[in-house]
């Protein structure tokens, strides 16, 4: 599966050894999901290039108004995280269904969102945050999680010449509420049938500045539900409201059948589970103080 | 009072396993071991026209390739039920090594062992198969239709394995006329895996004429008489072993696992190394024995007080490809409808029927989980009909102790009546039957009941051995599988004798020094090797007895052994001693058990269930299960409470979301851990085992068994729950969302229609 | 490769040379003969292969063996000490939490760590934290009361 390993420390040697390996290497986060496919798909990697022992990669920390994620941060450390837990609470709550503990101390959240899964728990959580990949390589550049998937199972960063090295995400101002729920077949080790993560910003007199509604299990990668989210700018936030936008949800997403779960069955799940994040972020909102 | 019997003595296998020095087939390493890796089909049902290895054998480090061209052309049965069977059954004699047919996706084409796993996989990538597909059967009555394809057409004219079992008693169409309320439906049952977590392997070396194979096969002599028969060796040759551990088995590998042991003896020969095979989590997933799948047809009526007096059913259970133990689960499933309740008139039908999926075969409760969901389907149906509480209904109609029931054997124990009782009492019936209300969550209480057989018919046969030291050896043929029956077996035989338990070690697993024993299945182990290890104790302790009082020249009768000591004579006796002057001067101590009539008894079990439906989401939450079990007597509480607790969260995993899907090529969907959803550790409910103790007069120290009854009637009590929560009574299962939300729409349509009147049998 | 490197295992440095494409639990296995840890799936989806990696129980089965350099490394056959079985093993035997035991070390070894960071778990904290652990023997009951147990004797211990 593999020939070399590396584990270089900083992030200038990881894209060194990329580089000299001519695309024939690959980053490796907690390697749960690439070490599946390279089995499965029997292909060999000349050289795995860890980012286990890159220390500021590992890092959650404050930098002026955003938080930021290092790319080697696992998705256990995102989930105890008191700085993930206080301003961006769907994430953690979205990292703690991550498979089952073994996985989370093991997997990156970027490693994660790279790998593309069109329901993977993390990357609808930050696609709800406003997060951007922060990328190295040949071409450095940020780009939103919304545009992190290139297609089915595709991710739109070339993990054989670049890597994530931290993901950021605006903090949120103001009176802000944000929840992650999901609906699976068993409380753990279980691909969603349904996942969702939804965020209210509320103004001082109670109207909402800003929303995001972000699905999973629709489509071949997270979408925001942007119709939702104009439905709800600007209005005064109540619980009729939401209740409202929620009801008219199955309208404006498309999923497929699928083992799991038909189409149908996905579509009557939506309204109930919007309801129950946009109902949890609205609470959360209310409670605090402008 | 007894000292062993009925105590919670620690499991004597426990200290191995919790510090990781326990040996597993796995971990067996024999020098000189080449690794193997098996072709499989991707059709469901094809003829191989051509076949060529050559780029396989010519691969540096393999040392063998196995193909039908090769290997024995003799058919068998991979399960031991080739060796043991009961009487007047046939075994499906349907399996080659390989075969120039290949009748489902996974089916073995061509083995290589090799000097590494990775060599013999790029072995197996360059064997060149052309096939020829054939049309593949997916649905069992599909199988049964007149111009269907023939599965096994080189054998045999239809698509039965065996044969039909039927049942009949009094006269089924007279009685259904005289019924004053009836009830019939179709009920769907899904494919479940036992997914245990060693998967299936096995080692086999064969040098100097003899054959050793190391394997977790639940039955180490039906293995080896496996293997004599297709090898033509005789079976004293033949040595089968469990290391001696298994990691669990749930009656996957009663006899071969995944025909690892049969493919892993010939690449032995072949090659002349010892060679082992472990087959992948997505192998044992796809290829090895499933739960049998299929619909059974239930008619049940009675009169106006409630007495059942008319039953009638048939089913159709899917065995895919081979038959393995194909007639014996559909008898077993007719036997265990038949013989929970009264019943005048019964008329029983079943059959397996092979189609192109993978086979199914022994999944602990073997047939009788099917049954109970079927029959309490029906029972549930009728007390609604007639007004009556379903517990009342299930104590009216109950089997009672020599009641005339179809079976071959005596009902000659039961408190049944106890554990209906106990589970009821327990879920809080009468606070909470009827209560679901009209909201998003809806609560609801159900009831199933059941029983089952320790053994069949089967006799057992151990030998027990005074050791120079005055331990006591125990020789038996079973295996211990995980249940910790072993242990039990250890106080029985302490408790017969008379020694210290400490000084019983008892020997298992191994054809050689061991008499033929059909193996650990069925729930035969504690009753049946119990009563013939109490047997061989009993005559061990008149021998020594004996010999103690022609040495200290008084009588007999006036000694006893107590804590490993002969007592009461003149003088005390070290058993070690005693031994020792006997093996030089006068005699050896050793005696048999072994049956002297072949004995059923049976367990019976009551499982209550709460359950909550969230009508959104459909989602089923278990919030507990009783489970009321009457064992006999326990001869050990907690081995028996840990056999009921796991029986009941498989049983959950059943009723709620298990099951194998197949797509229309004959594909397994459910490849691993993560796609099969049995209950994982969150999701467990409370669980209350309940012990209730009939005391079974022909058991070993009154106990029975309780190894597959543990998820007998949880599906069925689940079913119910669902329906006093919802008032919907599904049909099929494993009650998934996507079932129950379907199902909950329909019903709004047949809960309006039944407010206007009608009997409505809800589908 | 060919190249030697150094694991450190249950307190003991073991020097290995190794091919590429190892994972730690076939190393663990086949090199150091520490059989405890089993291969129940090879995919990480069984727990059967926990170890505890650094303080964090991992499914070893899927950690590439050069990843694991440098780590402190526990298995199963590490948790004992000369004072005899760890209070987890005790009670693990005591409760009835093992049956065909092919789980047991996986599981002891997330029971270990959950207490390792939990001195006195919730039921819902022991099964989240065992969540990645199957069995199909036991249906988990007596596998909770003995992490329970082992808890309250290690409080105990202080």
């Amino acid at each position: 599966m593999w020939n070399e390993f590396e584990s270089p420390q900083s992030v200038q040697d990881a894209l060194v050894i990329l580089e000299k390996h001519g695309g024939n290497a690959r980053v490796m986060g907690g390697g749960t999901d690439l070490l599946m496919q390279l089995k499965s798909k029997r292909q060999t990697v000349e050289c795995l290039v860890s980012t286990g022992k890159i220390a500021s990669m590992k890092e959650i920390r404050l930098e002026g108004e955003k938080l930021v994620i290092g790319g080697a941060a696992c998705a256990m450390q995102v989930q105890k995280d008191p700085l993930v837990r206080q301003y961006v609470p769907m994430l953690a709550q979205a990292c703690a269904k991550l498979g089952a503990p073994q996985i989370r101390n093991a997997a990156t959240l970027a490693g994660n969102v790279v790998t593309a899964k069109p329901a993977a728990d993390s990357a609808v959580a930050l696609t709800a945050s406003d997060a951007v990949l922060e990328i190295l390589g040949p071409t450095p550049r940020s780009i939103p999680l919304i545009d992190a998937y290139a297609g089915l199972m595709q991710s739109a960063v070339d993990s054989t010449k670049e890597m994530v090295v931290a993901i950021e995400i605006p903090l949120p101002t103001g009176r802000y509420g944000s929840h992650f729920a999901r609906i699976a077949s068993r409380r753990a080790a279980a691909l969603p049938i349904l996942n969702a993560a939804a965020a209210l910003c509320l103004d001082d007199d109670g109207n909402i500045t800003k929303s995001r509604v972000v699905v999973g299990g629709v489509g071949p990668s997270p979408q925001r539900l942007y119709t939702l989210e104009d439905m709800l700018q600007g209005q005064r936030g109540t619980i009729d409201l939401i209740e409202q936008v929620c009801g008219a949800s199955p309208d404006h997403v498309h999923p497929r059948d699928s083992i799991r779960s038909s189409a149908a069955a996905r579509k009557g799940l939506l309204p109930g589970l919007l309801k129950k994040c946009l109902l949890s972020s609205f609470e959360m909102a209310t409670k605090k103080e402008g | 009072m007894k000292r062993y019997i009925s105590k919670n003595q620690k499991r004597s296998d426990a200290l191995s396993k919790v510090t990781g020095e326990a040996t597993y087939t796995h971990d067996i390493v024999v020098p000189g071991m080449l690794f193997a890796k098996v072709l499989r089909s991707p059709h469901a049902h094809a003829r191989i026209r051509k076949l060529d290895v050559s780029k396989a054998a010519a691969l540096p480090g393999v040392k063998a390739v196995a193909t039908w061209e090769n290997t024995p052309r003799k058919l068998f049965n991979s399960t031991g039920m080739m060796a043991f069977l009961y009487p007047g059954a046939k075994p499906a004699m349907d399996e080659y090594i390989f075969d120039q047919m290949v009748r489902h996706v996974g089916d073995e084409v061509a083995a290589v062992a090799a000097t590494s796993e990775e060599i013999a996989a790029e072995a197996i990538r360059l064997i060149e198969v052309e096939y020829e597909p054939l049309p593949a059967l997916l649905d069992p009555l599909d199988a049964l239709e007149e111009d269907a394809i023939l599965i096994h057409g080189d054998i045999q004219d239809n698509n039965i394995a065996s044969g039909t079992h039927t049942i009949r008693q009094g006269d089924f169409e007279k009685g259904w006329a005289e019924c004053d309320v009836t009830y019939e439906a179709r009920v769907k049952l899904p494919i479940q895996k036992q997914a245990q977590l060693e998967t299936h392997a096995a080692v086999a070396e064969y040098r100097n004429g003899e054959l050793t194979v190391w394997s977790p096969t639940q039955s180490v002599h039906g293995t080896k008489y496996i293997l004599a028969h297709i090898f033509d060796m005789s079976a004293g040759n033949i040595r089968v072993m469990n290391p001696p551990y298994v990691g669990g088995a749930f009656g996957v590998r009663v006899g071969f696992g995944g025909k690892a042991e049969g493919i892993v003896s010939c690449l032995s020969m072949l090659s002349g190394y010892p060679v082992k095979l472990v087959l992948t989590r997505e192998e044992d997933f796809t290829v090895s024995d499933t739960r049998h799948s299929g619909y059974v047809d239930i008619k049940l009526g009675a009169k106006a007080d409630g007495r059942f007096h008319a039953f009638g059913m048939n089913a159709y259970l899917n065995t895919g490809a081979y038959g393995t133990h194909g007639i014996e689960v559909a008898a077993c499933l007719g036997n265990m409808a038949t013989s929970t309740y009264r019943v005048p008139n019964i008329f029983f039908e079943g059959a397996s029927i092979y189609t192109n999926i993978v086979p199914a075969g022994a999944f602990r409760g073997f047939g009788n989980p099917q049954a109970v969901f079927a029959v309490e389907t029906a029972v549930d149906a009728l007390a609604k009909k007639l007004d009556i509480d379903p517990v009342e209904l299930r104590l009216k109609n109950r089997i009672r102790v020599n009641d005339e029931w179809p079976l071959s054997y005596p009902c000659s124990s039961t408190a049944l009546d106890e554990c209906i009782k106990q589970a009821a009492a327990k879920i809080g019936w009468s606070e909470k039957r009827g209560r679901a209300g009209q909201g998003r969550f809806r609560r609801g209480v159900g009831l199933g009941a059941g029983t089952h057989f320790c053994g069949y018919d089967e006799l057992a046969h151990v030998s027990l051995e005074l050791e120079t030291d005055g331990s006591l050896s125990v020789f038996t043929g079973n295996s211990e599988i995980g249940t910790g029956h072993i242990t039990s077996l250890q106080q029985i035989t302490a408790e017969s004798f008379g020694c210290e338990i400490e000084q019983v070690n008892i020997k298992y697993g191994d054809t050689r020094g061991t008499p033929y024993d059909v193996g650990c299945h069925s729930t035969r182990s504690v009753f049946a090797i119990g009563n013939a290890i109490s047997m061989a104790a009993g005559e061990l302790k008149e021998q020594v007895l004996q010999y103690a009082a022609g040495a200290m020249g008084c009588s007999a009768e006036a000694l006893s052994i107590e804590s490993g000591r002969v007592r009461g004579g003149p003088e005390e006796m070290d058993l070690g001693q005693l031994a020792r002057d006997g093996h030089i001067h006068k005699t050896h101590f050793s005696a048999e058990g072994k049956s002297k009539e072949a004995v059923t008894v049976t367990p019976w079990e009551a499982h209550a269930a709460e359950v909550e439906v969230d009508t959104l989401t459909g989602m089923v939450k278990v919030l507990k299960v009783v489970a009321a079990h009457d064992v006999g007597v326990a001869i050990n509480p907690q081995l028996v409470e840990g056999q009921i607790e796991g029986g009941v969260v498989i049983g959950i995993g059943y009723a709620t979301r298990e099951e194998m899907s197949i797509n229309e090529k004959g594909e397994v969907y459910n490849s691993s851990y993560h796609t099969y959803m049995l209950p994982t550790f969150a999701d467990t409910p409370e669980i209350e085992p309940v012990i209730v103790e009939s005391y079974e007069p022909r058991g070993p120290y009154g106990a029975k068994g309780v190894g597959e009854c543990g998820l007998v009637p949880t599906a069925a009590a689940i079913a119910a729950a669902v329906e006093d929560a919802t008032g919907v009574r599904f049909l099929e299962i494993p009650l998934t969302p996507q079932r129950v939300l379907d199902g909950l729409q329909a019903a709004c349509v047949t809960c309006q229609a039944e407010k206007e009147g009608g009997t409505i049998d809800v589908e | 490769m060919g190249e030697q490197y150094v694991l450190k295992v249950n307190g003991k440095e073991y020097a290995l040379r190794t091919g590429g494409g190892q994972m730690l639990a076939d190393v663990l296995r086949d090199e150091l003969h520490l059989i405890g840890t089993k291969k129940g799936c090879c995919q990480g989806e069984c727990g059967a292969c926990t170890v505890i990696l650094d303080g964090k129980a991992v499914n070893s089965c899927m950690i590439p063996v050069a990843k694991a350099v440098g780590a402190d490394i526990l298995t199963i056959e590490g948790l004992q000490t000369e004072d005899g079985l760890h209070p987890l093993q005790k009670a693990f035997i005591e409760e009835g939490a093992v049956q065909c035991g092919f789980c047991t070390p996986g599981m002891i070894m997330s029971a270990k760590a959950l207490l390792d960071e939990e001195a006195n778990p919730t039921s819902a904290q022991i099964q989240e934290a065992l969540s990645g652990n199957i069995c199909r023997c036991t249906g988990y009951v007596k596998i909770e009361k003995a992490v329970q147990k082992a808890s309250e004797e290690l409080r105990k211990e202080g």
